[in-house]
This record gives structure tokens, C-alpha cells and sequence, in this order.
């Protein structure tokens, strides 16, 4: 299956500066947790602004098929072929 | 016949009672208005009177209404001017910062004659020519743990157009204690996110309880003047709206990539029952905002060793020649703007690409913008290169001390 993953706030710097990228995987059933498992795997290890030991870094907002994560299971949420999930940094200029 | 005739006369007396009853209200409005709400009033906001959403009642609620903006910046500049514009009657405005040159891409409200001058008395001299019906107060002054609550109390909302995450979380934690609406807007690069915490949707600390300790671009960070001008005038659109009790943005963000077209509104949590803001836990004259939201960029990276340390004065002093290389590590994006003779480009994020076959035995002189992103590239080559020298300060130290002309980006 397809899960479609976007970046928002600058974290593509972490992901060699693209906003949107497609992962694939081949279960049919797959968690929130696949997917940054998958994404630490991708991640440029020099960047702290994604993961921060090891862990997703305070002050993304995450989003899946555009509703927080947090109105869903997070990293227990199901996935479903062609879903989008995405990071979104919090901006802070003015 | 007569029974029905009787019936038509006790329904049009009722009419004629209910009719001079709304009567004597509208003229009662009327007076009441007149005092304050005149003829100059109807003459500059009718056509958007006519909006059956506004009408003289939601008018009259924006004539009333006083609006606290934080920071006159660049998310601040639409909006001040489009509150003005609307009629909000008294807009408060934050800041302690002085107009700069480089602020006036982005910054409308200013202009080129008042560069020095402080950007609340920037943007009062703006609007009183703009609208001279608007009473702007100005407090000339950063926004601090022990003045927030004193400042916040006299309005009805808040919109948060700052930079710096401490003062987003104090502007939060502020405005949740005092139960007032929050609209929160920020811009960065191509970049623009806006939302509206309080109201019954959750607050800045329910989405992000832990501040991030890195942010990203902090040195890099440019901004294109039209990111945060869109969010400021949505920042207007949202305070408007929830003046006059339509629905806004709250439990909502609007997210705006302008680079790519991407205008999305997505869906937050609600409250969260353990957020300490929206439980009023805080004691915010005694919270310690900037140590909370202390982040990596904020500090500057330490000398660790490892690698040699040297200064302006003495780098001047060496002798260049084939057997020396100096690099600049700052984005690209600053090197072909300004750059110093003989220095080469190799930014930071790519300092796995240096040449160590080639370069190891000769010395290395390392430069960024203020002398943090160069100790971390000294530390990642002092393994590899024996002979490796940090330039403390950076380029911005040198354009101090040896070029104060030199623009610093």
C-alpha cells in the first residue's frame, strides 16, 4: 500500500528538501508507528529538527489526511492505501 | 361579519403598539449612537454595513471593541492597518522594537522616514492619517511576564504577531488566564500558519505542551513580505469575526505554502484536560519564559576543543597562499549575497561533501555568520584535518569591526 507523506514548516531540510514523499509498503495493514519508523530510516541524521533523540521532536503538529493526530489513535492509528499524513513544524516569525 | 371586523381591529392595534415599540427602540438606538456613532461613522464603514453579518448592531460591536496586537511587525502591519480600516475603535499595539530599513519588504505600516523610531509610534502616526475615527494606544515596550496581564485586561481580543517562542507562550498563557479570544498567526520563508486558541478550542500549550528546543532556520530564516501579509489580514478577518460572534478559526489552522499554492484549513484537538494554561496553573509573573523556550539556535555552540580558535585581528595578519583554505559554511543563499575575498562556499548542511583527500594537510580557516555553525564544522573535520582554525565571531563580527557599512543578513 501508498501512504503519501508531506512536510510543512521546513522539515524537508530533513528529507533532502522534499515536502512531499511516497512510502510503500507491503503489509496491507499499517500503523502511524510504520511510518516513522520508516521516516527515521530517511531522516539526515545531522538534522535535529525532525527526530530529537530519537524521538519526534517537540512542536510538530502532525496530521492525518488533514485532521491532528491526536483526534485519532497517534502512532496507533490505522492506515489506509493512499492516505496523507503529514509534519508540520510551528512557525514562529511574525 | 362584526366578530371578524373586531378581530382585524385588535390585530392591527397590536401591530400599531409593536410598531411604535420598534420605533421608539430604533430611535433610542438612534440617540444612543448619534453620541458617539455619527454620521462620519455610518459615511466610512456603510459599505460594509450593508453586510447583513454586520449591520449597525456588529458596527457599533467593532466601534466597541479594543483589540490588543503584539508586535507591529510583519504580521502585525496588515493587520493593524485592517482593523483600522474596519472601525475597531481602539487598537492597542505592542513593541519595543525600532523600524529598520530591512523590516520595510514586509513591515507596510512603516515607512522610510521613520526608520528609528519606534514601530507603535510608527504605525500610530499611519493610522491617525488613515482613520482618525481609530484611538490607538501604544505601549513602547516588550511584552514581559510582570506586564503582560496588566496590558491584556483592558481588551477584548489578542492577536499574537510575534517572532520568538517565548513570548508566544507568555502572549498564550496570558490571554487563557484572562479568558480572552487569541488569534495567533506566524510566517516563516514561503510559509504561513494561522489559527485562534481560547474561545472553547484548545490553547498554543494544548497542541504543543513541550517547546521545541530546535527551530529550524533560526540563522538561515529569510521571509517573503507576502507570507506574513496574508496571515495578518486573515489575523483582522478572525478578530472581526469574533467580535461580532461568527464563526472562526478556533479547533481550526489554516496552513499556507505560497510557494507551492497549498491553502489548507485542518482539523486540531479540542481542549486538552491536562494542559496547565487552560487549567490556570501557571503563575505567570513567576514563569521563567526564557528558560522554558530556550532553544539550540538561541545558544551559541561552545568551544569544545579539539580544533584551534582564532581571531579577526590575527587571521588578517596570515599569510595566504596555496597551502591555506578558508571556507565560508553559511547557506549559499548568504555567500552569493555577501562574501569576503578568498573565502570559498561550503555551507554547514553539506560539510560531508569537504575534500579531506585533498585538503588534509593544509590549514584550514573556517567562517559562518556568528561563529556557532563554524565550531560545528571544525568539529566535524578536526578528526580528519589536523590543522583546523575556528574564525571566532564570524563575518558578522568582521563586518563590526572592520566594515560597519557591510550589511549583517
Amino acid at each position: 500500500m501508498k501512504i503519501i507523506v508531506d512536510f510543512g514548516g521546513g522539515l524537508d531540510v530533513c528529507f533532502e528538501n522534499k515536502k512531499e514523499l511516497i512510502l510503500e509498503f507491503e503489509e496491507q495493514q499499517i500503523k502511524m508507528t510504520d511510518v516513522i519508523n520508516r521516516l527515521k530510516t530517511l531522516c539526515n541524521p545531522k538534522k535535529l529538527d525532525f527526530f530529537y533523540t530519537q524521538q519526534l521532536r517537540p512542536g510538530i503538529l502532525v496530521l492525518i489526511n488533514d485532521a491532528d493526530w491526536e483526534l485519532e489513535d497517534k502512532e496507533e492509528a490505522q492506515l489506509q492505501h493512499n492516505d496523507r499524513v503529514s509534519f508540520i513544524s510551528t512557525l514562529h516569525g511574525g | 361579519m362584526k366578530e371578524y371586523i373586531e378581530y382585524l381591529q385588535s390585530v392591527l392595534k397590536q401591530n400599531k403598539i409593536e410598531f411604535q415599540q420598534e420605533e421608539e427602540f430604533l430611535q433610542n438606538k438612534v440617540n444612543q449612537i448619534s453620541n458617539e456613532f455619527g454620521y462620519d461613522h455610518i459615511n466610512r464603514y456603510k459599505r460594509q454595513m450593508i453586510l447583513s453579518e454586520i449591520g449597525l448592531i456588529g458596527q457599533k460591536q467593532i466601534h466597541q471593541a479594543k483589540v490588543l496586537i503584539v508586535g507591529a511587525g510583519g504580521i502585525g502591519a496588515p493587520a493593524i492597518y485592517y482593523l483600522a480600516g474596519a472601525g475597531v475603535g481602539t487598537i492597542g499595539l505592542v513593541d519595543g522594537d525600532s523600524v529598520d530599513v530591512s523590516n520595510l519588504h514586509r513591515q507596510i505600516i512603516h515607512n522610510n522616514d521613520r526608520q528609528g523610531m519606534n514601530k507603535c509610534e510608527s504605525a500610530k502616526l499611519q493610522i491617525k492619517q488613515f482613520n482618525p475615527l481609530v484611538n490607538v494606544i501604544t505601549h513602547n515596550h516588550n511584552l514581559s511576564s510582570t506586564n503582560a496581564i496588566e496590558i491584556f485586561k483592558n481588551y477584548d481580543v489578542i492577536l499574537d504577531a510575534t517572532d520568538n517562542p517565548a513570548t508566544r507562550y507568555l502572549i498564550n498563557d496570558t490571554a487563557i488566564y484572562l479568558n480572552k479570544p487569541l488569534v495567533s498567526g506566524s510566517s516563516v520563508g514561503w510559509e504561513g500558519q494561522i489559527t485562534v486558541y481560547g474561545m472553547s478550542g484548545p490553547c498554543y500549550r494544548c497542541l504543543f505542551p513541550q517547546c521545541p528546543k530546535t527551530v529550524q532556520n533560526c540563522n538561515e530564516a529569510g521571509v517573503f513580505g507576502v507570507m506574513p501579509g496574508l496571515i495578518g489580514l486573515i489575523d483582522a478577518l478572525q478578530a472581526i469575526k469574533i467580535i461580532i460572534g461568527q464563526q472562526n478559526l478556533s479547533q481550526k489552522m489554516i496552513l499556507i505554502d505560497g510557494l507551492r499554492d497549498i491553502y489548507k484549513v485542518v482539523k486540531l484537538r479540542g481542549q486538552q484536560k491536562d494542559c496547565i494554561a487552560c487549567q490556570k496553573l501557571i503563575n505567570i509573573n513567576e514563569y521563567d519564559y526564557s528558560t522554558f523556550a530556550k532553544t539550540i539556535c538561541s545558544s551559541s555552540v561552545p568551544y569544545r576543543g579539539g580544533y584551534k580558535e582564532i581571531e579577526w585581528k590575527d587571521f588578517l595578519q596570515i599569510q595566504r597562499n596555496d597551502q591555506v583554505v578558508l571556507l565560508d559554511v553559511r547557506p549559499s543563499s548568504q555567500y552569493n549575497i555577501i562574501k569576503l575575498d578568498g573565502f570559498i562556499n561550503l555551507p554547514y548542511s553539506q560539510i560531508d561533501l569537504f575534500q579531506i583527500e585533498q585538503n588534509k594537510d593544509k590549514v584550514i580557516y573556517v567562517m559562518c555568520r556568528r561563529g556557532n555553525n563554524s565550531r560545528l564544522a571544525c568539529e566535524f573535520l578536526k578528526d580528519k584535518i589536523h590543522n583546523i582554525y575556528n574564525i571566532i565571531g564570524g563575518i558578522d563580527l568582521y563586518a563590526k569591526l572592520y566594515d560597519p557599512k557591510m550589511p549583517l543578513l
